[in-house]
């Protein structure tokens, strides 16, 4: 308790009333006197200062998805996951084993095969599977998609490994995330 | 003539009386003292408390609710929940990002500028003998405390709790490769240290927000909003360099650890944009508090 007098009435004794205060005080009602005159004026050029900005960053920058980085990533990614499933199910297998060919394409022939988007779709055969299986990929905009394979190649949401036991099937549906800044 | 006098009183602290008197400068005042002070006023506050608590408790409460379960599959890593527990962890964090760390970031941080306003209280405050920008820094630091405090809680309990109740198997990256156990574990800890760079980022916009708007409800809910706002705008395809710029991204740097080739450009990027945010509005928030009218409101 004294310790909070002392300083309360020290602060008081060094800049209470004088001359700081008079000096603080005017320089607020002219900060005020500012604000008051245009309050809206320069919340508005804030506004449209930060929107400009975002426009311009919105519209620069290349392509985070393109065919070639979809197509690529996608081989990778199943080949990784197929020696999983194989392996897992008695059949073991390594990646470079299951030799991958996708062809991919977003919306159709009359849509860029470039950006994000849930119609993506990937023609892809592998070792085993000369008949192409359709997988669709909805790719988000942090270039990560998930992509569901069709049901009569790869099986179905889970598969029976050798002990006998119910697991994920890793090439049903799965994540892949690709390098937004790589090239091509 | 003083000057021998200090420095002897600091070299022999116990010579008596004069000896006291430099020593005790530094805890009468200055950035120390609101420091302590600000602590102080923070280990009373309930809510605080409860942030901590909720850290510390739900992940493994979710984990558990998981468990019996058909995966959540529409969320990264949420098909793997059943095979591995650092799917588990990894799933926490990809949720927290969306509105909970955002959350964590505002709930102090947000009341801790207009708090003093709505009681009332910054009058008594600045009679202390402590500076604006002490007072300032002091709850600058203490906020980021515990925003980082509560995400170390909340990464150390989701791991745990995915290590205990659903194992430590190997893990499934994002480019199909198998990661092996320890390596896993490895890679979650990084990923949710990386966190830490937007959460303060975040904990900086609810400092801002609760310096301008001087209302505890707008200082603790506006970041959740403005998180949310900012997700859903990185979420929109098409908006390139906005969406590196926006400090929500960096939630999601960790992605590219999990890939194989391993890629860190979006980390390197999410710490960048991260620091710049925290700067440009910590300096903004400052400037504010600083050169507002205190004394005659």
């Amino acid at each position: 308790m004294t310790m909070i007098t002392k300083t309360a009435s020290r602060s008081t004794a060094a800049g209470g009333p004088g001359t700081g205060w008079v000096k603080r005080a005017d320089k607020a009602t002219r900060r005020r006197r500012w604000q008051g005159l245009r309050p809206s004026a320069g919340a508005a050029v804030t506004g449209v200062i930060v929107l400009a900005g975002a426009a311009v960053l919105s519209v620069s920058g290349g392509q985070d998805v393109t065919q070639v980085k979809v197509q690529d990533s996608l081989q990778t990614s199943f080949a990784n996951l197929w020696a999983l499933q194989q392996t897992e199910t008695g059949h073991p297998m390594r990646p470079t084993q299951v030799h991958p060919a996708a062809t991919c394409d977003k919306g159709g022939p009359d849509v860029p095969d470039v950006g994000p988007g849930g119609d993506w779709i990937c023609q892809m055969t592998w070792t085993g599977q000369t008949e192409p299986g359709k997988f669709e990929l909805n790719v988000h905009a942090n270039s990560c998609y998930t992509a569901s394979g069709p049901g009569s190649k790869v099986g179905s949401f889970t598969v029976t490994d050798t002990d006998g036991r119910e697991v994920t099937n890793p090439v049903y549906a799965f994540d892949v995330c690709m390098d937004a800044d790589a090239s091509a | 003539m003083s000057a021998p006098l200090t420095s002897g009183a600091a070299q022999a602290p116990a010579t008596g009386v004069l000896a006291r008197a430099p020593r005790a400068v530094p805890t009468r005042g200055g950035f120390p003292a609101a420091l302590r002070a600000e602590a102080t006023k923070l280990t009373a506050q309930l809510r605080a408390k409860l942030l901590l608590a909720a850290c510390l408790v739900v992940p493994p409460v979710v984990v558990a609710g998981l468990a019996g379960q058909r995966p959540p599959s529409d969320t990264i890593y949420g098909r793997w929940v059943h095979e591995s527990g650092y799917a588990d962890s990894l799933l926490l964090l990809g949720f927290a990002a969306q509105w909970v760390l955002p959350l964590v970031a505002s709930l102090v941080a947000g009341d801790t500028f207009a708090g003093e306003e709505a009681h009332g209280t910054w009058k008594t405050l600045l009679t202390r003998s402590v500076s604006r920008s002490h007072v300032f820094w002091a709850k600058c630091v203490l906020s980021a405390v515990v925003s980082l405090l509560a995400l170390l809680l909340m990464a150390v309990s989701a791991t745990v709790a995915g290590m205990l109740l659903v194992g430590t198997q190997p893990l499934v990256g994002l480019s199909g490769q198998t990661v092996g156990s320890t390596a896993a574990l490895e890679l979650v800890a990084a990923s949710w240290a990386l966190a830490a760079a937007p959460l303060l980022a975040m904990t900086a916009i609810a400092l801002l927000l609760s310096a301008r708007v001087r209302n505890p409800a707008v200082g603790v809910v506006g970041p959740v909003v403005i998180g949310l706002l900012m997700t859903l705008l990185g979420a929109v395809g098409g908006t390139h360099l906005l969406r590196r710029a926006l400090p929500t991204t960096a939630f999601e740097s960790w992605h590219g650890l999990f890939a194989a080739p391993a890629f860190t450009g979006p980390v390197w990027q999410g710490l960048l944009t991260c620091a710049v945010w925290t700067v440009v509005c910590l300096l903004l928030a400052r400037v504010h508090l600083v050169r507002r009218d205190i004394t005659g409101g």
